[in-house]
């Protein structure tokens, strides 16, 4: 047994153990592949939206809407400087990046695009 | 015409076969593929069909004189090749919406594939698609909440979700199963699954089942935090006791239930799904028994007509077959009844063996549930011919790695968002799917292990095609 | 036929050690909680299950997930089950022997 060093459970190792959804088995999304996710977002029609929240409330359907959607932008880059804006503004909070399909009335995609320190 | 008090297939022939009929936008239509005894004509044995299947069984009552038959009565209005096959022909049937009950799919079944099928004209029988007036949908319940709002419920957008049966690892204490649904859900699945067989038994009673599976996710919830589920299956030998334990269900806080809509009835089924809807649970159907009705060609039901009867009936998953994996399926026929299942509006394309413009009206879809079968390397193509709006099950490609089940939850968990991630960028991923696996695998050890446990699969589309096409 | 009461060893194994026993057999070597020579022939089952929950106990502080390890047990749990995909798929297992029966 003196191999084995204790450690702790992964309810409490919350940085290694919680998760967010799309993507967050990946490894964090690049500046290049949140650009490519965007582009995404606006060839399929979807308005863009950004969401964040302090990690402890992560578990949460309702994080702090970040400004408001973005209706009808279609332009990567100023959707970019709200995220970066966003994550300035709020440097220890999860921030997702949200895809609200009008026609299904519901999100079509979220995915975390900066991650904060889980708790 | 006189009414007389007679009946036999001539006089069928008279009064059913009525090739100038135009459908009417709230009639019921079904197709039929016919393989009459040798020696009848087409129009007689169609006839005899809409006859059998609608009024024609009331016949040799006296009291039908007292009936208005001429209202009520199945109208065969038209009659086509089957092609590649002339043993056979299709038969078009028109219903009037009030032969039948509102919203009891079991009323329609019953006239439908009842008598009809022992009819002594027939040499076989098969239901292969039926079109349900908007009218008549809108009288049904549907599906507990659909698919928009089980994304909501979960908080999963823009992935198919992912899921697991979970198979008896060492005995079958409901201890040790929910010791298992544990490690698939904090290995990155959403779902574990309840194997159909996984009732009652004396060896594990539901009741201590549900608890320990409820804790499993309960902690696995607060480790990811991720919303789980495992699909409890209630299917049970009354329907008092299958409410029973879906109260029960409920009560402890689980989100998801599971029936088996064929095995269990559809009486039985109609109730859950009701029932689920007030209570907002969401319903995962499994489709035990579904190859007895639907396997023979010639004979049966076609699934896509267990499909829509399902939809209306109602359930938010259901298990659909894979075009990829072992299973024999036909890709376009598959691909068909997907979108009866998910689609609002889906056109006549004989292509895909749809006869019918449907409309859905307002009804929620539900998600088409891929198992049996697949593994790692089927990922890519998974994705990218379900979409998101699916369940990617892996049993035995999730318990079968050689780590263990948590370890095979991960794989898949990684592999589907790297193949989420890749379509996304435009990537093609049928094509560069082993690529993509093999980059996403450089972080992810699980993956790399799953990966060299199964073998490549290597895609060629267009090789099964059984839908009925000419071939000679 | 009569069940048989005692555990035939992992070195004995079908499937060439690929089954649930054998899984749980590895992840007690990589642990240290038996030596590796034990392939704990003649032990009976209730035997294996308190085996499989000291496992799982210590599985819990890795999240269930090899890439969690630290290090030194990542190694050891790499060499273990190497060694054993290895050996099994002399024996003639295959992943799709896990995925073959299922409809």
């Amino acid at each position: 047994m003196s191999d084995v060093q204790d450690y702790n459970s992964s309810l409490s190792d919350a940085a290694q153990s919680r998760k967010y959804e799309t993507f967050s088995y990946l490894p964090p999304l690049s500046a290049e592949s949140a650009r490519a996710q965007i582009q995404y977002i606006v060839d399929k029609g979807w308005n863009p939206g950004i969401e964040h929240t302090e990690p402890e409330n992560a578990i949460s359907n309702y994080w702090y809407m970040w400004k408001l959607p973005m209706f009808g932008e279609t332009d990567v880059d100023v959707i970019m400087a709200e995220i970066e804006a966003c994550h300035k503004a709020h440097p220890n909070n999860h921030v997702r990046l949200m895809g609200f399909d009008n026609f299904a009335q519901s999100a079509g995609t979220a995915m975390v695009v900066h991650r904060g320190i889980s708790v | 015409m006189a009414k007389t008090y007679s009946a036999g297939v001539k006089e069928y022939r008279e009064t059913y076969w009525m090739p100038d009929y135009t459908p009417k936008d709230t009639d019921i239509l079904a197709c039929f593929k016919i393989t009459p005894q040798d020696g009848v004509p087409r129009e007689e044995v169609a006839a005899a069909v809409a006859a059998e299947s609608s009024t024609g069984t009331w016949t040799t009552v006296w009291t039908d004189l007292l009936t208005d038959l001429d209202y009520y009565k199945g109208r065969c209005y038209a009659i086509e090749d089957v092609p590649g096959d002339d043993t056979c022909f299709y038969a078009f049937v028109a219903y009037p919406i009030d032969l039948f009950e509102e919203g009891s799919v079991v009323n329609i079944l019953t006239s439908l594939v009842g008598n009809v099928f022992g009819f002594k004209a027939l040499r076989a029988l098969r239901l292969e698609d039926i079109r349900f007036p908007v009218a008549y949908v809108m009288t049904c319940n549907g599906p507990p909440q659909g698919i928009q709002v089980e994304r909501d419920i979960l908080n999963k957008y823009g992935r198919p979700l992912l899921g697991c049966t979970i198979k008896p690892k060492l005995g079958l204490s409901a201890k040790n199963y929910g010791r298992a649904c544990y490690e698939g859900l904090r290995g990155g699945l959403d779902f574990t699954k309840d194997d159909e067989n996984v009732n009652s038994q004396p060896f594990m009673r539901w009741r201590h089942r549900f608890d320990f599976v409820m804790e499993a996710i309960h902690k696995a919830e607060a480790e990811t935090g991720e919303r789980k589920g495992h699909y409890l299956n209630v299917t049970a030998p009354t329907a008092d006791e299958m409410m029973r334990r879906a109260e029960y269900a409920k009560e402890i806080g689980a989100p998801i239930i599971m029936h088996d809509y064929l095995t269990g009835g559809l009486s039985a089924n109609t109730q859950l799904a009701q029932w689920c809807q007030n209570n907002g649970m969401l319903l995962h159907i499994h489709r035990a028994m579904h190859a007895v009705l639907d396997r023979n060609p010639h004979h049966g039901i076609h699934f896509r007509v267990l499909t829509k009867i399902l939809r209306l009936s109602g359930g938010d998953h259901l298990h659909s077959g894979t075009v990829v994996g072992k299973l024999e399926g036909d890709r376009d026929a598959t691909l068909g009844w997907i979108d009866i299942m998910r689609d609002s509006f889906i056109k006549e394309d004989r292509s895909r063996g749809i006869f019918f413009d449907q409309d859905w009206g307002s009804m929620p879809g539900v998600m088409p549930v891929a198992s049996g079968g697949i593994h790692v390397w089927h990922m890519p193509a998974l994705v990218s011919i379900f979409g998101d709006d699916s369940c990617l099950q892996f049993g035995g490609g999730t318990l079968g790695h050689p780590w263990g089940n948590a370890a095979g939850a991960a794989a898949n968990r990684v592999a589907v968002e790297a193949c989420v991630e890749a379509r996304n960028m435009g990537v093609e991923l049928e094509k560069e799917g082993k690529d993509i696996l093999t980059k996403a695998a450089a972080h992810s050890p699980e993956l790399k292990i799953a990966m060299e446990t199964w073998k490549e699969i290597k895609f060629e589309f267009d090789t099964v095609d059984k839908i009925d096409v000419a071939h000679k | 036929m009569s069940r048989p009461d005692k555990y035939i060893g992992i070195d004995n194994e079908v499937n060439g050690g690929m089954t649930t026993i054998g899984k749980i057999i590895r992840d007690a070597w990589v642990f240290g909680l038996i030596e590796e020579t034990e392939t704990c022939k003649g032990w009976n089952f209730a035997g294996v299950d308190a085996l499989l929950d000291k496992v799982n106990k210590e599985w819990d502080k890795y999240g269930c997930l090899v890439s969690q390890l630290p290090p030194e047990l990542f190694e050891k749990h790499q060499r273990i089950h190497d060694k054993a995909i290895a050996e099994a798929r002399a024996a003639g297992w295959s992943g799709e022997a896990e995925t073959d029966d299922e409809k």
